[in-house]
């Protein structure tokens, strides 16, 4: 069976599934920021599939460009959670997200 | 030409490894090089599917910049006094890597998959599989899609660009040290020395009176020069 836009859809999708498992589950930030990396990751997998076997597969680059932009959103968005990281655990010395849990001060 | 499936599979087998990797591993150092090892099987994927110039985009953000950054800020939040990451907390020994409601996020991650499998197995037929352009297949995609970005998607392109630029300055600024933490900072070393000017002063009184109540005129004459010496 040749590989095609299912194929792809799998994969992306468990990558995903992935990512919010980690989300949800782990406790330190910066797992939580890698599992967030995840699921940009899976979302990417999809965009490039659709853009080589899907309905955009006459016009691919579209499809490739949005990866190509989405992955550089997402290094600009990992750069500022870990600033934000920092911010936190000098201000609550932890980055543990169930010992985080004051909303304000 | 269709994709090469062993190499297909190898890459989404090595990706899905990493990623359960990440979001399993105890230790959070090994979850940071599963995340690299993610990235290099993502990086094989996307170049198995046809999609050389993203796939070396993704091998660079995923194993390299993303890794670095995290690293840089578990090395930055780590306590000397103790280890600060996942997988000892001083404080809660009975909480592990992950959170006790584990088995709840399992249940919503699997959900969200079968979600996704479900729609990608059933409308199969909707997604019509458009000719492939056989010069990307001969010549890959680097080029066109260097051409594309630089021309129909200038504009996205700088915006990143810029984003790129403003999340560099937004996360020094938000990292830095601001007035209020120094404040707080002062305020604390403050009270703290005022606190032990007090406390020092309450054994000084402390032992002037013990000194004292032996009694007679004569020892409590000779004992502040005693405390003096002392």
């Amino acid at each position: 069976m040749s590989i095609g836009v299912t194929h792809v859809l799998v994969v992306s999708a468990l990558i995903f599934g992935a990512g919010v498992y980690g989300v949800l589950a782990r406790r330190s930030l910066f797992g939580v920021l890698l599992a967030l990396q995840l699921m940009l990751a899976g979302a990417e997998v999809a965009l490039v599939g659709f853009a080589r076997f899907g309905d955009a597969s006459a016009q691919p680059l579209d499809g490739m460009a949005l990866a190509f932009l989405a992955i550089l959103a997402g290094a600009a968005e990992g750069v500022v959670a870990v600033a934000l990281v920092l911010l936190a655990y000098r201000r609550h010395r932890t980055v543990h997200v169930d010992e985080l849990d004051k909303l304000a001060g | 030409m269709s994709v090469n499936g062993p190499l297909f599979y190898l890459g989404a087998a090595a990706s899905l490894a990493g990623a359960i990797a990440v979001v399993t591993v105890k230790d959070m150092r090994s979850a940071v090089l599963a995340f690299a090892g993610f990235g290099l099987g993502l990086g094989l994927l996307l170049l198995v599917i046809g999609a050389d110039l993203v796939a070396g985009l993704a091998v660079l953000v995923f194993t390299g910049v993303v890794p670095a950054v995290v690293l840089t800020g578990m090395v930055l939040t780590t306590d000397p006094a103790g280890p600060g990451d996942d997988a000892e907390a001083p404080r809660r020994p009975m909480l592990s890597a992950v959170l006790k409601r584990w088995p709840l996020a399992l249940g919503v991650a699997a959900g969200f998959s079968a979600l996704l499998i479900g729609v990608a197995a059933t409308s199969r037929g909707d997604w019509e599989t458009g000719p492939y352009p056989s010069e990307l297949l001969d010549h890959g995609t680097t080029a066109t899609l260097g051409r594309v970005l630089l021309s129909s998607y200038a504009l996205p392109f700088e915006g990143v660009g810029v984003l790129l630029l403003a999340a560099a300055v937004g996360a020094t600024v938000i990292a830095r040290r601001d007035r209020m933490e120094r404040d707080m900072d002062r305020a604390e070393r403050e009270r703290a020395e005022r606190e032990e000017r007090m406390r020092r002063r309450r054994e000084d009184r402390v032992r002037a009176r013990e000194g004292r109540r032996p009694g007679d005129s004569g020892m409590a004459a000779a004992l502040p020069g005693d405390e003096d010496g002392g």
